[in-house]
């Protein structure tokens, strides 16, 4: 499920002196066959995604949310493939295939979105815990399980209920600042926020133990004796050291958060309609997979190709950068 | 009551097979409503006769979502009557052996009910239920006519203000007490009783002397007496006409005095009436098992036990059906064509309708619908014969407010037909040359709707109306729609409870009934000359005059246009094929104790 | 060792009580007039007006975590909003099906997690390795509410090898059962891999080779037990991903579990049986962690203080 993804990285990257043979990674990583795979699927999905909307201005693709006349049949069900249609009509005769393309659109914005947010908070919370020890850290590493400890769905579909058109002023009442007023509606960026906040504990354990022992190694504590400030230290010394375990945590990390927005989407609660999800597909088109299985099984699809070239990716990046686990 | 339950419908479609339209053709035979015998004394008969075409169709259904069990309905309190027609739905050719005893009846349920006690039980899963454990003075009998239930016989005075009602012998409840008439006088009470806020309650308020019990100012209600243990007497503040159906309903079925008393709220836990079955099993959102009530002496309920699971969703509980796990499914459109379109499948399939409308409404308050020529562009830029489509293909077009399978006829209409480009320059005159942004509210759970929303925003779209959609639960809708300047623009439903055009008319557009929070007239409509007809047409005797004025309603709302009418619902239900008997019931879609198992 | 284990016990407590304010604070700020779920549409003011004091409605948040916490502290989970029944009860009744659905679940997929992590570790970096690598990583990239749908329209609509949804005893788990060790069987298998990988690289399972003992003693009887070690603690990790896994499998197959008790109290506003499911789940992860932590240092005495 969404979670489990993170934890297979519990030691991903070796720890290595400052000077990592960046040219011997490289290699190592363009020659990984997982790497390859992954990154290459993730290439044609973003190269899609972008296009989208070109391809349905020649004509390749239709437009995602037009509910065509032609693609219903005369009893309302939606058409079987075709060559018009690739991948047949859905319940609303939209063409399936251009919903699914159009999907990873939202999908990859929201996943790396998320990623992004969720490794921001993350590295900052595992670094931090990880640097400066004691009491900080025992309160972060205790926040930090109280958070893995809850199915992160079940923590998304709260913030998610929090959505719900509710305005928050964030000025004092007397100010009518309404600039400042947020409204808490369900759309993209509520959407990735709630993700990157649900996805973030998976990376702090692994980032505070490779800080834990970053922080005693002699080159570290050269600079420190040279008087070196904490920001410094972890600018210069810490960061660049937890990076390749950065990158291997947020690639799986996306596959996280992807998946974690199809469950939503699933479940109601993503990216509200027309906006084609892939989640959100699957759940519309359930009353109609007995009689037209495809508008269910091609959303699926593009889930597990998605997360599996995120994961194949992490997997290939984690043996890339870790030679001495995958020889 | 408002919206529709999950599944969903389909019916004759646009191009229907050639017996759904065979369906609608019988519907057309049946319109007028002139030979409808309503003079009193024929409404008293308590069986017509077989050739009798006219039917009074379901009094009561309401959405079952997923989450049903809060969903609020607005309740409407009718004081007239239309009895109406229902088309002979197919009839299985299984239909013709003999009930047999024995068996278990398998449903499913996508989520619990909020209660089985009569007094609060109120859709249209949890009446057909409730009817299993409880009974009362009267039923509807298989045409939808009234019939003696566990009374030997009753007498409404000439007046129409006083009924009186004498037992049956021997009628016991499931614990082997004799019922008794104060036992009704009790069941009445608590109906109106403000410690239970049943939905039922405003049916009872034209009962003498209920509005003060129900506010609290009287220990009793005045008029409900029981002279003697077997003779109850109802008296009635004016005499409504439509009074003698709400004693059919779950509402009126009588209840233990003492073991209510016993359990207070707990009641609900240890249900017990004089029905045929009674209750042996509740699991809270698990399960639910009926099993034969030993004192019950009808000769209804032929299976041995009723097995309701909870949880399936649709697709999931279809495909149970089919692998003959369960017996029963409301079909999702789809499903319902693929049964039909399915040789070994078609006989599954039963078609039952229901007096729906489905309808988009505009609240008059709230810019820039407050602009009647606003109200006129939606009308005209919808196109509802391509919502049809979204939604199964097999409802009808809504042109007005009623649903004509209540018989209901109205020449003026339709009022508007899809025209885009009239609809771009009612705009253009109201002076949104270039549209304007919204917002389109609908419930999520409930995907009929949900599809109606996504197909109408696109057609505002096509006209220059942005309507943003706004998918929210079932309760959100239902409190944000019912208060003041809340939601500019919605799609609901609304399911008769009554079969009388003021069921919709008054109940969902008089101006007068404008509340500021619980409100049923979602659009905020106010048009005194509206008001003013159907205030009269709610309280006049005259059929015919009645009529007239309700269509004379109509008509101006019409032209005021809060509401775009979409469509009317078809409620397609698929059967297992060893269940008999389950030509749909006019009143209640199902009657379980009537259906029975062949072996 | 009783320090030890009245210190996690400690910080077990802490975490569920901050849990807890956490999520009251995140269900309460949730919208929609929850008297008004209460009492149903048809309610009076007056009425409503007596649920909002009976549960304390008026009264600013913070007040209303303190009678919660009050309550938590004598036990009582409170009542459902929607039905009324006690919380606490809800939840009894359909941790069974939960509890042994995850079970069947976990021991399907060690039973084939095991041999394959074993397998591919002996013939690590082979084409065996690294066709059961991609088969693994696609094993983590299933959705498992269309798994679980798919699974139940060919094995169970289609062919009939088992019953579509519902709950009638051991045979209705089944299905979900499988659909569930699907999503894990690949993040295990290379999980034992891993520790396989390094275990059969260690001095004491070339001794066992060096005496002589048969390829398949020393890969299962020396090698994969300590292999496991490892594993057990991130089983107990787990827990909540397997939770999150349930909640969408019990809801395809209609099994009247902890997981669609959450969804469904989810969509119907139940704040009490909301914070209850997620309460649960909670103290289930804690709990096992804690047993899980008391396990390791049992099974191997040399963990002293790594955390």
């Amino acid at each position: 499920m969404a979670e489990t993804i993170a934890a297979p990285v519990s030691n991903p990257v070796s720890e290595r002196s400052p000077p990592a043979g960046r040219k011997q990674v490289d290699s190592a990583l363009l020659n990984n066959r997982l790497v390859q795979v992954g990154a290459g699927i993730i290439l044609i999905l973003t190269l899609l995604a972008i296009a989208a909307p070109t391809l349905t201005r020649i004509g390749v693709l239709h437009e995602p949310i037009h509910q065509d006349t032609n693609g219903l049949d005369a009893d309302g069900m939606p058409r079987p493939p075709s060559a018009h249609y690739l991948l047949g009509t859905d319940n609303l005769g939209r063409d399936v295939l251009s919903r699914v393309v159009y999907g990873a659109r939202v999908s990859l914005t929201i996943g790396t979105a998320a990623m992004l947010t969720a490794t921001l908070i993350g590295v900052t919370v595992g670094l931090v815990a990880g640097f400066y020890g004691g009491k900080l850290d025992l309160g972060l590493m205790r926040f930090t399980d109280m958070n893995l400890s809850l199915p992160a769905i079940l923590l998304a579909i709260a913030f998610a209920g929090l959505m719900d058109g509710k305005v928050v002023h964030l000025h004092p009442a007397w100010l009518h600042w309404s600039f400042l007023d947020i409204r808490l509606q369900r759309g993209m960026v509520s959407v990735f926020l709630i993700i990157g906040f649900v996805c973030w504990p998976g990376m702090v354990r692994v980032i505070r133990g490779q800080v834990l022992s970053i922080r005693e190694r002699d080159f570290v504590q050269a600079a420190r004796a040279l008087g070196a400030s904490d920001a410094r230290l972890i600018s210069r010394h810490i960061l660049p050291n937890v990076l390749p375990t950065v990158i291997v945590l947020a690639a799986m990390n996306t596959a996280n958060t992807i998946m974690l927005e199809a469950g939503l989407g699933y479940l109601g609660i993503g990216v509200p309609p027309p906006a084609p999800t892939w989640g959100g597909m699957i759940a519309d088109g359930q009353p109609y997979f007995i009689a037209a299985p495809l508008i269910v099984i091609a959303p699926g699809l593009a889930i597990v190709i998605t997360v599996l070239a995120f994961n194949l990716l992490g997997q290939g990046l984690q043996e890339a950068l870790d030679p001495k686990h995958h020889p | 009551m408002i919206a529709a339950q999950f599944p969903t419908r389909p019916g004759p479609g646009l191009k229907a097979p050639p017996r759904a339209r065979h369906l609608r053709s019988q519907i057309s035979n049946f319109r007028s409503l002139t030979h409808v015998g309503l003079s009193p004394n024929h409404g008293l008969s308590q069986s017509r006769g077989a050739d009798a075409p006219i039917r009074l169709l379901r009094l009561d259904r309401s959405m079952r979502a997923r989450a049903s069990a809060l969903r609020g309905r607005p309740l409407l309190v009718v004081l007239a009557i239309v009895v109406l027609a229902v088309w002979p739905a197919r009839v299985r050719g299984g239909n013709v052996t003999e009930p047999r005893r024995g068996g278990t009846l398998r449903l499913s349920m996508p989520s619990d009910l909020r209660s089985l006690d009569p007094a609060i039980s109120y859709d249209e899963d949890s009446t057909p239920l409730t009817k299993l454990l409880f009974r009362g003075l009267l039923d509807f009998g298989k045409r939808a006519d009234l019939v003696l239930d566990q009374a030997s016989d009753w007498k409404i005075s000439p007046d129409g203000k006083t009924y009186t009602f004498h037992l049956r012998p021997g009628v016991r409840f499931a614990n082997g007490r004799p019922v008794a008439a104060q036992d009704y006088v009790f069941s009445f009470e608590r109906v109106l009783s403000p410690q239970i806020s049943s939905p039922g309650r405003d049916f009872f308020l034209c009962i003498a002397g209920a509005p003060a019990f129900a506010a609290g100012k009287a220990a009793h209600v005045s008029g409900l007496t029981a002279p003697d243990a077997r003779t109850f007497i109802i008296k009635l503040r004016t005499p409504v006409y439509t009074f003698r159906y709400v004693l059919a309903l779950n509402f009126a079925d009588v209840v233990p005095r003492d073991v209510v008393r016993k359990y207070g709220v707990d009641f609900q836990y240890h249900l017990i009436g004089s029905g045929p079955y009674k209750l042996a099993q509740w699991r809270r959102g698990v399960r639910w098992r009926f099993v034969r009530n030993p004192c019950y002496t009808g000769s209804d309920g032929y299976v041995d036990a009723v097995d309701v699971m909870i949880g399936a969703d649709n697709t999931t509980a279809t495909m149970m059906l089919e692998r003959g796990e369960i017996d029963r499914v409301l079909a999702s459109p789809a499903e319902a064509i693929r049964f039909e379109r399915t040789p070994r499948l078609r006989s599954w399939l039963v078609r039952a309708n229901s007096a729906n409308t489905d309808y988009i409404f505009m609240n008059t308050e709230m810019k820039p619908f407050d602009n009647v020529l606003v109200r006129r562009a939606v009308n005209y830029a919808i196109n509802k014969r391509r919502l049809l489509r979204l939604t199964g293909g097999f409802d009808t077009v809504a042109d007005g407010i009623v649903p004509p399978i209540m018989g209901w006829t109205n020449s003026s209409l339709p009022r508007y037909r899809y025209d885009p480009e009239k609809a771009r320059a009612l705009l253009r005159e109201a002076g949104y040359p270039n549209g304007f942004n919204t917002e389109l509210w609908y419930m999520v759970d409930l995907p009929i709707l949900a599809r109606l929303a996504e197909g109408a925003q696109q057609d505002l779209q096509q006209v220059g109306i942005q309507a943003a959609l706004r998918p929210v639960n079932g309760t959100t809708f239902n409190v944000k729609s019912g208060t003041r300047h809340q939601i500019p623009l919605g799609v609901y439903g609304w399911f008769e409870d009554y079969p009388d055009p003021g069921n919709f008319l008054d109940v969902l557009l008089n101006g007068e009934h404008i509340t500021e929070t619980d409100c049923n007239n979602v659009s905020f409509y106010n048009n005194p000359s509206v008001n003013h007809l159907l205030d009269t047409a709610v309280t006049c005797l005259d059929q015919e005059q009645r009529l007239r004025l309700f269509r004379q309603a109509e008509d101006l709302i019409m032209t005021d246009a809060p509401w775009v009418p979409l469509v009317h619902e078809q409620v397609p239900i698929l059967y297992s094929p060893r269940l008999r008997g389950t030509a749909p019931d006019p009143v209640w879609l199902w009657r379980w104790e009537r259906m029975w198992i062949d072996p | 060792m009783l320090a030890h284990f009245l210190t996690r016990l400690f910080w077990s407590a802490l975490t569920l009580l901050a849990t807890a304010v956490l999520v009251f604070f995140l269900v309460n700020a949730v919208p929609g007039d929850v008297a008004r779920v209460i009492a149903g549409p048809k309610a009076s003011p007056a009425v409503l007006q007596q649920i909002r004091k009976r549960y304390h409605l008026n009264d600013p948040v913070i007040v209303r975590l303190g009678y919660y916490l009050l309550q938590l502290a004598h036990g009582d989970l409170g009542h459902s909003f929607v039905t009324d029944q006690p919380v606490a009860q809800a939840l009894l009744t359909r941790l069974p099906v939960t509890a042994a659905l995850s079970a069947m679940a976990v021991v399907l997929w060690m039973l084939i997690a095991m041999p394959l992590g074993v397998l591919t570790a002996k013939y690590a970096g082979s084409w065996i390795d690294r066709g059961a690598l991609v088969a693994a990583t696609l094993s983590l990239s299933l959705p498992a509410f269309w798994l679980a749908r798919m699974l139940q329209y060919s094995l169970a609509y289609k062919l009939g090898w088992f019953p579509v949804a519902g709950f009638h005893g051991f045979v209705s788990l089944l299905l979900p059962g499988i659909t569930l060790a699907l999503l894990f069987i690949g993040y295990y298998s290379r999980l034992i891999h891993t520790n396989m990988v390094e275990v059969l690289d260690s001095p004491f399972v070339r001794a066992a080779r060096a005496k002589g003992a048969s390829e398949a003693a020393v890969l299962f009887k020396h090698a994969l037990p300590n292999a496991l070690i490892p594993v057990v603690t991130i089983l107990g990790m787990d827990v909540a991903s397997l939770l999150g896994g349930v909640l969408f499998t019990e809801n395809v197959f209609a099994l009247p579990g902890i997981g669609k008790l959450a969804v469904q109290s989810v969509f119907n506003l139940d704040v009490p049986m909301i914070m209850g499911t997620v309460l649960l789940s909670a103290t289930a992860v804690v709990t096992i962690n804690l047993v899980v932590d008391l396990l390791y240092r049992w099974i191997d005495p040399r963990i002293k203080q790594a955390c």
